[in-house]
């Protein structure tokens, strides 16, 4: 064989292998129907799980609101059942005509029933399937099932869960009175020793009936819309509880996830009368201790915060450092509130939703192997916690502390 | 009857001497030409006048002009030019007006001593004609080579040698701006068809005596002139003598345009990339000069090739170096971009909307999914059927003739593009992808370059209709391999980058000041490495303090 007709050879052998493969796998983009959000809930059939997802319109979600507006919804939302997800999944074609692609999908919401039995059933596809995200939010809806809540409408939004991953990132970064849960962080604390899972709680809330959020176009049915507040506790794979706004807060202080937010003090010699402080920077270290054969975890947070506006008008005789001082001292006492309630509260469940277990195994590895065998439900809950909480209020702004109302 | 007889006995008389070939009928080229070359020029004017119009068959072009010459008008002088090749003035003033005006002259000077005809040849070569050069010859093919390049040839009786003069003269395009590499700032003009004028272009650069030109003589029917340029001391002897070697071996019949020689003397044939850069800016190719490389200039052509270059260069435009070396870096890195996305923005798009849904954010890809939607082809014929209605559009449009171009371009790229888009052929977003390449494409100064760019895009398009993004990736893998692999004239493709020459990077992607650029490039140039002194940075005088 001549050096020529090898090379020939060389090339054609690539060429055909490349043309054998053909467009394996190929998927037109026109050919999907995206998910954008998924619920999972218990089907009538005790046996079955039902799954409900919410698929994009592409044609109209971009469709311009050329001639009047499109008003025809951006999604379409289906249910299915089987006798497992992936088998849920699978049984979605015989109703919808295109693949279902998952990589953009962005919530998963259970209903609070199937989180109550337990989820270990349900999860294994979320995390096994390539084209999951792990970045999934992970909800559950309080007091109803995940499929209600994917009914209701973000009027501000063409998709919902578009509209509730708003809500979240916005609560992060104004409030932080919610937690922020993805599926990679609820998957680790699943398997983490020493930290149980927590998840985002959706609500669902009855708008009053002469509210229309959609002003006078469209006066219609809607008056339900979703909240995010709080959290939910699990235990395990099962939900054992709810955290209300403080607590979950507290949550936030103590794993140093707090994106913003506002404490809101009294004023330091006027009753019912409010300042709010604005947080601007925060910091939280856990510091663990085996004190008397007993574990004992050292909580110490410091908060900065910018003052943002007040009630009414305040003069202090006593001048502004002083003033400064007492707003610093009730903010201190806020946050330290609020992680002892979040404490207290998860102390109640059984459920080390703080990873303080966690802490242990890292830093006293042999105490935890004799600690590990019931953390939650002995451990955890008789644990020491001490919260040391250091509050600045930094800023006030070029108008300072007072603004000559009324006068 | 008389003349009949005549043309026999020459024929006669022909045969006799130059034995073959008796005619030129039926007679090859390659002959005809080792034929030429073997004659010699005779004593015998009306001898020597036979055989040149034998060898130009009496073309209607060939003038002939008998004079007499010398004391008593008894010498036959012949003076012969290609009509249309010669300044008709300079002919008379400087040829045939002095001999016809001599004549008198010489037989007052000449009458006391007789003079022998070849000393009247040389009085005539040294005293008489006033042309600026005069050669003188003996071989017939020398002097065919000087009258068809627009000399006018002198013949004396009785002397079996020529003298020719300079007398050139045509129409010609004047220098002009340049049509392919338009530059806002810089010299505003280009190479023309004139290999005399370019060479002339380049000395009014660069006016130094250590520019040096040599000529070739390339094609065996054409016999194009062929010169290359270089500055002696700067540039690498080796370099210079590998581009001789290489322009003398060509054999080849002719030469029409400096893309032939490219061919005959590049390093990589079958590269879809181009190892010598053609350019027609002056500017452009006496930078490239003072850098070390060497200049080639063909006759008939206004392009003008330089070697060594590297890929570096078909990025760089010779403003960037007239502009403040901010402009000119940004541009530098825009066009490093635009040429990494002509490559593979196309393939991208084909490799998202066919296997990697997920990659895109998600409203882009609903909004691709939306515009898809009804769209009949699966992405790659899309893809393909654009991309080769763009090549079509692009050549329609260089080869149209000026007047209906523009109205094709409207018709072809409006209303064409938005029927198709409108009518559900093809998606919008493509039609963007697809333009956004093809402006992308065209930002190499030069034009050889972004035609390889075009082309290397439709296996890139293949290859992520197959693979995916993962066949994108092979296919930059295989051109990255195939660039490291490339030399030009000895010096490798990629240089400064690989190899690395960390002093050449100050003119890559970056272009630093003018004050930094204290290196010639280590790669092309080893003697005067050394461009500048380095402290020129411009600083205000330092000042006392008065107050």
């Amino acid at each position: 064989m001549t050096g020529n007709s090898r090379k020939v050879l060389v090339v054609m052998l690539i060429v055909i292998s490349m043309l054998l493969g053909g467009c394996w796998s190929r998927r037109d983009v026109e050919r999907l129907a995206f998910v954008l959000a998924v619920a999972v809930d218990k089907a009538q059939d005790p046996d079955k799980v039902q799954l409900t997802v919410e698929l994009a319109r592409p044609s109209a979600l971009t469709a311009t609101s050329q001639g009047g507006g499109s008003l025809e919804s951006a999604v379409w939302r289906v249910s299915s059942t089987g006798y497992t997800v992936f088998d849920a999944i699978r049984n979605f074609a015989s109703q919808v005509p295109r693949q279902l692609f998952w990589s953009h999908n962005r919530l998963i919401v259970f209903g609070e029933e199937i989180a109550r039995e337990g989820l270990e059933d349900v999860l294994d596809a979320f995390f096994r399937d390539p084209e999951m995200r792990r970045s999934v939010k992970v909800i559950v809806c309080k007091g109803d099932t995940g499929a209600n809540f994917l009914l209701v409408d973000v009027p501000l939004e063409r998709v919902l869960s578009g509209g509730i991953q708003g809500i979240i990132s916005s609560s992060v970064e104004k409030l932080s009175t919610m937690v922020d849960i993805g599926l990679n962080y609820f998957g680790r604390a699943l398997s983490a020793d020493g930290l149980e899972p927590i998840a985002v709680r959706g609500e669902i809330i009855d708008l009053p009936p002469d509210e229309d959020p959609r002003g006078s176009l469209e006066r219609t049915k809607i008056s339900k819309a979703p909240r995010i507040t709080g959290a939910a506790v699990f235990k395990g794979t099962k939900l054992v509880g709810w955290l209300d706004k403080p607590e979950a807060r507290g949550f936030n202080w103590i794993k140093g996830k707090i994106g913003g937010g506002v404490i809101t003090v009294e004023k330091p010699n006027e009753r019912n009368k409010f300042i709010a402080v604005e947080i601007v920077r925060t910091r939280s270290n856990i510091k663990t201790e085996i004190v008397g054969g007993k574990p004992k975890v050292t909580i110490k947070v410091e908060c900065m915060g910018n003052f943002a506006d007040r009630e009414n008008v305040y003069v202090n005789p006593e001048g502004v450092a002083p003033t400064v001082l007492s707003i610093e001292r009730q903010m201190a006492a806020v946050i330290r509130n609020e992680i002892e309630a979040a404490v207290k509260k998860a102390k109640e469940f059984g459920s080390d939703i703080f990873g303080f277990g966690e802490a242990f195994y890292r830093f006293h590895p042999k105490e935890w192997k004799r600690l590990r065998e019931d953390w939650n439900d002995k451990g955890f809950r008789e644990l020491q916690v001490e919260v040391e909480v250091k509050a600045m209020l930094r800023r006030s702004g070029l108008i300072e502390l007072e603004v000559p109302l009324g006068k | 009857m008389v003349l009949l007889l005549e043309r026999l006995w020459q024929r006669l008389r022909r045969k006799k001497e130059t034995p073959q070939p008796r005619d030129f009928d039926g007679v090859s080229l390659s002959e005809l030409l080792e034929f030429i070359q073997s004659q010699d020029l005779v004593s015998d004017l009306k001898e020597n006048e036979a055989m040149i119009k034998q060898a130009l068959g009496d073309s209607s072009d060939l003038t002939l002009r008998h004079l007499r010459f010398g004391r008593e008008l008894q010498i036959p002088v012949l003076v012969l030019h290609i009509d249309g090749m010669v300044d008709s003035e300079t002919l008379m003033n400087g040829l045939i007006g002095p001999i016809l005006g001599k004549s008198s002259w010489l037989s007052e000077e000449e009458s006391g001593q007789r003079l022998s005809r070849s000393e009247l040849f040389l009085l005539m070569k040294e005293q008489i004609l006033r042309n600026s050069s005069v050669h003188e010859t003996a071989s017939l093919d020398e002097l065919l080579d000087y009258l068809v390049r627009g000399n006018a040839v002198l013949l004396m009786d009785g002397v079996p040698k020529a003298l020719a003069c300079e007398v050139k003269g045509w129409a010609e395009r004047n220098v002009q701006q340049p049509t392919t590499e338009v530059a806002v700032r810089g010299p505003q003009n280009a190479f023309i068809e004139n290999r005399r004028v370019n060479t002339t272009l380049l000395r009014r650069i660069i006016a130094s005596p250590l520019l040096w030109f040599e000529d070739f003589k390339v094609g065996a029917v054409t016999n194009t002139m062929v010169t290359i340029a270089y500055i002696k001391g700067l540039v690498e002897d080796s370099l210079v003598e590998e581009v001789r070697e290489r322009i003398s071996s060509i054999e080849i019949d002719a030469i029409f345009e400096s893309g032939h020689i490219e061919e005959l003397i590049e390093d990589a044939p079958y590269s879809p990339f181009p190892t010598i850069l053609r350019t027609e800016r002056p500017d452009k190719v006496a930078a490239a000069l003072l850098e070390g490389r060497v200049a080639i200039i063909t006759d008939g052509t206004p392009y003008v090739l330089v070697v060594p270059v590297t890929f570096q260069s078909f990025l760089t435009a010779a403003e960037d170096y007239y502009e403040r070396f901010f402009t000119g870096s940004v541009v530098r890195f825009i066009r490093a971009v635009a040429f990494f996305l002509a490559l593979t923005l196309p393939s991208t798009y084909v490799a998202v909307t066919n296997f990697h849904q997920e990659l895109l954010p998600t409203s882009l890809t609903l909004s691709i999914a939306a515009q898809r939607e009804g769209v009949p082809f699966v992405a790659i014929v899309e893809a393909l059927f654009l991309e080769v209605s763009f090549e079509l559009l692009r050549e329609a449009g260089i080869r149209l003739p000026k007047a209906i171009g523009p109205a094709i371009s409207i018709v072809g790229a409006l209303i064409l593009g938005e029927a198709a888009v409108s009518a559900g052929l093809v998606s919008s977003a493509l039609v963007i992808v697809v333009a956004a390449t093809a402006i992308a494409s065209f930002i190499s100064p030069i034009y050889s370059m972004s035609i390889s760019v075009h082309l290397l895009r439709f296996p890139m398009i293949l290859l992520a209709g197959t693979l995916g993004l993962f066949g994108v990736m092979m296919g930059l893998a295989a051109i990255l391999i195939h660039l490291c692999s490339v030399r030009s004239f000895g010096v490798p493709y990629l240089t400064p980058l690989a190899p690395a020459v960390p002093s050449e990077w100050k003119d890559t992607v970056v272009r630093v000041p003018m004050w930094k650029m204290d290196t010639r490039p280590k790669s092309l140039v080893k003697k005067e490495f050394i461009r500048q002194s380095p402290r020129q940075r411009p600083q205000p005088p330092e000042q006392e303090d008065t107050e």
